[in-house]
């Protein structure tokens, strides 16, 4: 694994191009096509399958080298060929590329150093002490005796039950449970009666109410047959306590 | 008005206490004084610490002040927390903070055309470390998010603002480098 050792001094196809030129003083038009070409493609086979991104960088950067070379080899091309032309471009963008690479490149040595230089220094990266922190205000600070005998009064003392009001609710005066057993009691004794007479002794409507649904009650239960001739005419209320017993 | 002495002892008390760096500004409200006669006492306090050979020093870094150990008792420092000093920045994460440092805001397709080669991992290293942030987006096609470097990029480089970091133009090539690039391309016209 020679390659991925070589290669790991490399940060990429500018560094490996700076490298040749710069380090090795390689012109790289003078370098056969094939040195080129195994350099790049070592820097690509070792990094392949991890980055296929900076593989397809470092192929990029092969091709334009080897059209560069091409140009040695084809002196009959002249200036005013556009392909040439085009390429000439294509190598001053290259150029220019290498010498911004090569400047970040020194200036990431100075930083390095800067950094090293100043690692030394720790300062304190803890948060605040909680009483300190502005998330955490001293919340004890107004407090007195005074107010905390109060708390303690009023944490101990039960709490009242919630009133809620209930003015606009009409009170239930009587339960529907009540009622029936009340119109039973009275039905029995009567026999026969009318709903205006079993409602003589409400208090609200809510007790005509409810008066009305133990009558309905007691005629589910077949307890009483309810008759009404005409419409708002009278309800009469008839006791049948044979039906009743069986239900 | 508390004497000078007080008054540098409660900006010592201050400083211990606070967590990032504080701006000669911040100060000058919390003591009510000039500006100029805060920084006065700041220096006064760092010369004072130096001097008396302390373990705690006062930087200027990052636009405020801050207290830090002194860098001859890091290897106590770190002993003492059993771990050694996470280890140097990759040369690729240097070239990437270098090129975030310089031409900040940047995108990530920008960064990867400087450098040749994409720079994702060790952006999200240098992110992970602190020292680059997002800091916004670009407002072209894509939104691309765009990065620069953080105020604890500055405290570990040790300088006041960015205004600090040396030219750029000091790292370029000179001009007998760039030749010879220029000729390792190829031939010319």
């Amino acid at each position: 694994m020679t390659y991925a050792v070589k290669l790991d001094v490399f940060e990429g196809p500018l560094d490996l191009l700076l490298h040749l030129i710069s380090k090795e003083r390689v012109n790289v038009a003078e370098v056969c096509i094939a040195d080129v070409t195994e350099e790049y493609l070592r820097a690509t086979a070792a990094l392949g399958e991890v980055d296929l991104e900076t593989a397809s960088s470092f192929l990029v950067l092969a091709a334009t080298l080897l059209e560069l070379k091409s140009l040695k080899l084809l002196p009959s091309r002249t200036a005013v060929d556009p392909d040439l032309r085009l390429l000439l471009e294509e190598r001053d963008r290259l150029l220019h590329r290498l010498v911004v690479y090569a400047t970040f490149k020194q200036a990431a040595i100075r930083l390095g150093a800067r950094l090293a230089e100043n690692a030394g220094y720790h300062p304190r990266y803890a948060e605040l002490p909680e009483d300190l922190a502005p998330s955490a205000p001293d919340v004890f600070r107004s407090l007195t005796a005074e107010k905390l005998a109060r708390a303690a009064v009023r944490a101990l003392t039960p709490p009242e039950r919630p009133v809620v009001d209930t003015s606009h609710i009409t009170r239930i005066t009587v339960s529907l449970e009540e009622m029936v057993i009340r119109l039973k009691a009275r039905l029995e004794n009567e026999k026969l009666s009318s709903f205006r007479q079993l409602c003589s002794s409400a208090r609200d409507r809510v007790e005509v109410v409810t008066a009305l649904l133990a009558v309905l009650e007691l005629f589910k239960d077949h307890a009483v047959d309810v008759e009404q001739e005409s419409p708002f005419g009278e309800i009469a209320v008839r006791w049948t306590p044979r039906a009743h017993g069986a239900a | 008005m508390e004497s000078r002495a007080a008054v540098l002892r409660h900006l010592e008390a201050v400083l211990f206490i606070a967590d990032e760096p504080v701006p000669t500004a911040d100060l000058a409200v919390l003591f009510e004084m000039p500006a100029h006669r805060v920084e006065e006492l700041l220096q006064a306090l760092q010369s004072d610490l130096e001097q008396a050979g302390r373990g705690i020093v006062l930087r200027a870094v990052a636009g405020g002040w801050r207290l830090a150990t002194s860098p001859d008792s890091a290897p106590y420092l770190e002993r003492f927390v059993g771990e050694q000093r996470h280890g140097r920045l990759s040369q690729a994460a240097l070239e990437t903070l270098a090129i975030v440092a310089y031409r900040q805001p940047i995108s990530r397709g920008q960064l990867a055309e400087i450098r040749g080669v994409s720079s994702d991992g060790v952006l999200r290293t240098l992110i992970s470390r602190g020292v680059v942030e997002e800091v916004g987006r670009d407002a072209g096609p894509g939104q691309a998010i765009l990065y620069g470097t953080s105020q604890v990029f500055l405290e570990r480089m040790g300088l006041d603002s960015l205004a600090d970091l040396p030219s750029l133009a000091d790292f370029m090539p000179d001009s007998k480098a760039v030749e010879r690039m220029e000729s390792g391309l190829g031939p010319g016209l």
